[in-house]
């Protein structure tokens, strides 16, 4: 390309200045820095946590030890079981307990030949109540780190178990289930999501 | 009743005097633009994460709802004004199911929703969101709010969600048509100041209530 006169020089450097003038104004508005940075957010779920403390007295002594299973017990005989739930989580639980009785007679014998309430049990009704569907619900939230009252006590034998529970086992099934205070009604007995004893 | 008067008086004083020293509570997370330095800094972090910026968002139980904010600070030099970007990634891989039971809400200072949706999804942050032009020292706050259904199964207990939020930055010069620059200080200064005048004259006052007292009790 070849420039004729003078004129078109004048022209060309008008454009490259206007150019120029734009590059800068754009400039102005063209990040000269750029960065980018990832935060990972985290969200954790709380959860329950509840143990079954049973225990018995010791002797004539004033504290407890961890109940053992009992031999030997003789008819009209009481003997010492405290059980309670303790909350070890972090977070307030409501608690409910169910308690079946098994008993194992030996070979050839009916549990129809037995006494009525050949096993009684001394539950506490002022903390707890028996609900129809078979639970023991403790009537107050239990706290982190507390525990409920007992729910019994201690277990009796008739004194008019005969013959029919020679050798017989008696088996006090306890079995505890928890549910969270917050957002789930307005007390134990208006609490959903307790666990499936299935599960 | 002078002295009543008087006690009165020395508590509003000492009232007026304390104040200024009130401060407002900060936000539970922060992200800080710090210039020079080029990344974004992420507090408070937790043991997960050194930039989780949800610590209010920890221990959730079923029917929760948890609040909390998140502050976005320009902490660069006054050379520059920043424009700052947020958009969502997403859940980590295996926190896709817990994650999924919630709802996250983000709303902006001024109200616009920018996000609500489970917090492992994208949701209307899948592009880049431009929170502002920050000058030097101006920041946002972000509304955040977490949502945990009742219905949210036993299985998730103890569980952890890990999810990505990305910030990018662009930085421009400074244009001297620009406004003047915030300075972060967000403190009402014209109230302190009012305050402190009404200190000066409340002293004032007691200072001439004890003089005349003085005056009348040697004219009598």
């Amino acid at each position: 390309m070849k420039f004729k006169n003078g004129s078109a020089k004048r022209k060309l450097l008008t454009f490259g200045l206007f150019f120029i003038l734009l590059g800068v104004l754009a400039y102005g508005t063209v990040a000269f820095y750029t960065e980018d940075s990832i935060a990972t957010g985290v969200i954790t779920a709380g959860n329950l946590d509840i143990k079954l403390i049973q225990q018995e007295k010791f002797g004539d002594e004033f504290y407890n030890v961890p109940f053992e299973n009992i031999t030997g017990v003789a008819p009209g005989q009481t003997v010492s079981r405290i059980v309670s739930v303790e909350n070890c989580g972090a977070y307030a639980a409501y608690v409910r307990v169910s308690v079946n009785l098994i008993i194992t007679l030996e070979k050839g014998y009916s549990i129809s030949s037995a006494p009525e309430n050949p096993v009684t049990v001394d539950f506490n009704t002022t903390d707890w109540t028996y609900n129809e569907d078979g639970y023991y619900y403790y009537n107050h939230p239990v706290e982190p780190g507390a525990a409920t009252a007992p729910l019994f006590s201690t277990v009796s034998f008739s004194g008019a178990l005969g013959k029919t529970f020679e050798n017989s086992k008696a088996n006090l099934k306890v079995d505890a289930y928890a549910t969270q205070v917050v957002n789930n009604g307005a007390n134990v007995f208006e609490a959903a999501g307790w666990p499936d004893p299935e599960e | 009743m002078k002295r009543i008067l008087k006690l009165s008086l020395s508590l509003a004083l000492a009232l007026c005097m304390l104040l200024p020293l009130a401060t407002s509570v900060s936000a539970d997370g922060k992200v800080t633009y710090s210039g020079n330095s080029g990344d974004f800094i992420f507090t408070p972090g937790s043991e997960h994460s050194p930039t989780d910026l949800f610590d209010g968002f920890k221990g959730v139980m079923p029917g929760d709802t948890r609040t909390q904010k998140i502050n976005v600070v320009n902490d660069a030099d006054n050379q520059v004004k920043v424009m700052i970007y947020l958009r969502a990634l997403g859940a980590h891989e295996g926190s896709e199911k817990f994650l999924s039971q919630m709802t996250l809400t983000v709303d902006a200072t001024d109200g616009e929703r920018l996000f609500k949706a489970p917090p492992s999804e994208k949701g209307d942050l899948t592009d880049w969101y431009c929170l502002g032009t920050f000058y030097s020292g101006s920041d946002v706050d972000l509304d955040i709010m977490l949502e945990v259904p009742i219905e949210m199964d036993n299985e998730f207990q103890n569980a952890i969600g890990l999810f990505d939020w990305e910030f990018k930055v662009e930085e421009f010069p400074v244009d001297p048509t620009d406004p003047t620059p915030g300075t972060g200080d967000d403190n009402n200064t014209v109230l302190y100041v009012c305050l402190g005048l009404c200190s000066l004259v409340l002293i004032f006052f007691i200072v001439l209530f004890k003089r005349r007292k003085d005056e009348d009790e040697e004219a009598a």
